[in-house]
């Protein structure tokens, strides 16, 4: 058994030096390592403020590299298992859980105290079995709408409106459809969700049990299809890349896109912000899935370096640095004073998306959720090309949804 | 700091050395000189491998990734026992020939064309067509992946302009498996011309003078001459392809983005890959990588064996 464990470390540590580049960005006492996945704006932000810290603290130093979603979960999980990784690691919420599990991330009560704590609203300090695991500097990823200021004059508030306006923004010409009235990438679950939550639907239960083969599932499928192929407002072919250049070349009047896109799309000038519809079946509103995300601490990380993480994190989410980002990017302020201060509460954009974010769905911050999404994956897709019906695909996704859960979680 | 007793025992083994003979000093000569690889394969490929077979004998997950159990041939059995292995084997086979017969078969035919007298500026067509070899394949894979994607890609466009409907290549499994095989046969052709096209090189021109003489036209030289004479160059060539085309996962991953859609276009490599790295099921996983280098090897084996047996 002990030859096992030193096999074992032996070649998690070798994995973690190819993980971490060949060496493992370890901090030393006045330098720090921050994984994070910001891309685009929010990457050149982050950057900027990293630098504008080291050049105002001489004897400190943050260092902060950038690693894709899935790829930057996968290292760090392997690098701290062997005692090594990044001091920091950003992301969102729905990795709290597996970090936890795998006892690769330290509590935030550990190193800061309770007044520092409760400046967060709720949201912003994310718990896990309790404890509080992930210091967020922004709420966000919820799903809007997004309009055309020049061809959209009043956004659609309910789904009939949707339908109504998708259909008269829709053109055609030589039997070619010039222009749609709608485009999101519908068939990607993370987007589908605000349609089935309109209809009064789910995708988990509090036991982490799936809830895919339900009405409003089959529902919610139905709907998104006719939009497409019953009213015509929404292409045929769909990916996140193709809608967004549709709706940037004003090949699409409207597009349900998240916070991270809206600065791309010339909100407020050339396009403006609209919450998701009202069902008017239900009367429930079309509600977006939404996430902290922050910072959590690898637990390798010694002591002797919790004053310097200490001062890194109240710069990084301190109120100065929330509300430029708010203003900028368009995210949701975790600190109660910069959401209280006007700033925040006088800009029209960021009061809509505010709005949108009180209207919108936590991420459950269980370890099943990947595995839900992915069983939701295929079958959706599959509806969106015709290769099976809705009812058939809910049936599916919940099969696949309870095997892959069994087998990963026996 | 180095003792008297130290120093004595040193020089009687300088000594002894120096009575050694001849075959015996170089037999340790190289040996010390084979040394540094050696530690480097066995820290590289030897122990990976070994604790790939430790693990695919546990019960490894991300769950208890401190605290796994060797549990026997458990995950062995349920790969075998998955429907989505033998699924994906099969595809997998299918994939590897089909893109290994398109890449050589295109490879031989334009370094043959290449090969001919009539052809002018070679070194630049050369060039050209060993582009696709040369870009890096995340590139590459991109951005066919935005070319063939959905009415706004170049590929469909290109089939409206000659009045073709529009294709669902990316959202439909068997024209996202074969999208797949024509991007991969395109960026593997040009190794397998290169390799075709020193092989013609070598060729001796008396070789075909003579078949002129004879009266031999060009397909009785291709079919009899150049192909019979290229098959010590091809057979490396072909073999690798195999392997490359058995294991290529960047390509299948990043073209279907992970196997999509609904993990139809995967391969062995990708899904075991998907298995690990999504589903973290990591003695599952494991048990799989030791089944698919088995598979790799008989099947390197087999062709190798084959082809001996031919000659």
């Amino acid at each position: 058994m002990r030859a096992r464990q030193l096999i074992s470390r032996g070649l998690i540590a070798a994995a973690a030096a190819w993980a971490g580049g060949c060496g493992g960005p370890r901090g030393t006492a006045d330098q720090i390592v921050i994984w994070h996945q910001k891309t685009g704006a929010e990457r050149v932000f982050f950057e900027r403020s990293v630098q504008e810290y080291n050049r105002a603290n001489p004897g400190e130093r943050i260092t902060a590299l950038y690693r894709e979603g899935e790829e930057l979960r996968n290292s760090f999980i392997i690098a701290a298992v062997a005692g090594q990784g990044p001091d920091l690691v950003f992301g969102p919420a729905d990795n709290v859980a597996v970090f936890a599990q795998t006892k690769t991330i330290r509590r935030w009560d550990e190193v800061f105290g309770a007044e520092f704590l409760a400046a967060f609203t709720k949201d912003g300090v994310v718990d896990w079995g309790g404890k509080p695991w992930l210091l967020a500097d922004q709420i966000g990823n919820q799903l809007m709408l997004v309009c055309d200021r020049q061809t959209v004059e009043r956004a659609p508030q309910t789904l009939d409106e949707l339908i109504e306006t998708g259909k008269q923004l829709t053109l055609q010409r030589d039997g070619k459809t010039e222009r749609y009235g709608l485009a999101w990438n519908y068939a990607e679950p993370y987007f589908f969700i605000p349609f089935l939550t309109s209809f009064g639907g789910w995708i988990v239960d509090e036991a982490g049990r799936p809830t895919l083969d339900t009405p409003e599932m089959r529902a919610a499928l139905q709907f998104v299809l006719d939009l497409r192929d019953k009213h015509g407002v929404t292409p045929r072919y769909m990916d996140y890349a193709a809608a967004n250049v549709m709706f940037q070349q004003k090949r699409a009047a409207m597009i349900i896109d998240g916070p991270w896109s809206w600065a791309d799309y010339g909100v407020p000038d050339r396009s403006y912000l609209a919450l998701l519809p009202v069902n008017t079946a239900t009367g429930l509103r079309c509600r977006p899935v939404i996430a902290a995300k922050g910072y959590s601490l690898n637990i390798n990380t010694p002591p002797e370096r919790f004053a310097h993480i200490r001062h890194a994190l109240e710069y990084l989410t301190g109120d100065e640095l929330q509300l430029a980002m708010a203003q900028k990017l368009f995210t949701i302020p975790t600190r109660k004073t910069a959401l209280d201060s006007p700033a925040f509460r006088e800009n029209p954009v960021l009061q809509v998306a505010l709005e949108q974010a009180q209207n919108s769905v936590p991420m459950p911050i269980i370890p099943e959720m990947r595995y839900i999404w992915d069983a939701m994956r295929g079958p959706c897709r599959r509806v969106f090309t015709r290769k099976l019906a809705p009812a058939a695909a809910a049936r599916e996704m919940q099969k696949e949804a309870e095997r892959l859960i069994a087998e990963a979680m026996p | 700091m180095k003792t008297r007793a130290d120093a004595v025992r040193e020089a009687v083994e300088l000594a002894a050395l120096a009575d050694w003979d001849p075959s015996a000093r170089r037999r340790a000569f190289l040996s010390l000189c084979l040394a540094p690889a050696l530690v480097f394969l066995l820290l590289a490929l030897i122990y990976p491998l070994f604790y790939n077979v430790l693990v695919s004998l546990s019960d490894a997950g991300i769950y208890n990734i401190r605290d796994w159990h060797i549990t026997g041939p458990k995950q062995y059995l349920l790969v075998f026992r998955d429907p989505g292995f033998w699924t994906t084997f099969s595809r997998t086979v299918i994939w590897t020939a089909v893109c290994t017969i398109l890449q050589l078969s295109l490879g031989v035919l334009i370094a043959a064309v290449l090969h001919q007298d009539f052809v002018r500026w070679r070194p630049a067509w050369r060039a050209v067509l060993l582009l696709p070899w040369a870009m890096p394949q995340y590139i590459m894979a991109l951005t066919w992946r935005g070319m063939f994607a959905g009415e706004n890609g170049a590929v469909n466009g290109l089939l409206a302009s000659l009045g073709i409907p529009a294709v669902e290549w990316l959202h439909s499994p068997a024209q996202a498996f074969t999208a797949m095989v024509l991007v991969n046969v395109w960026m593997g052709f040009p190794f397998m011309m290169v390799v075709a096209l020193t092989g013609m090189r070598s060729i001796p021109d008396s070789v075909y003078e003579a078949a002129k003489l004879e009266g031999a036209g060009w397909w009785w030289q291709f079919t009899r001459l150049t192909l019979p004479l290229l098959r010590p160059a091809i057979l490396p060539a072909a073999t690798l392809g195999i392997i490359w085309n058995f294991n290529s996962l960047n390509l299948v991953w990043l073209f279907t983005g992970g196997g999509e859609p609904s993990d139809s276009t995967h391969i062995l490599s990708s899904y075991v890959y998907k298995t690990a790295f999504t589903y973290y099921r990591f003695g599952w996983s494991a048990a799989l990588s030791v089944v698919i280098f088995v598979i790799l090897f008989l099947a390197v084996q087999g062709f190798l064996q084959a082809v001996r047996m031919r000659r």
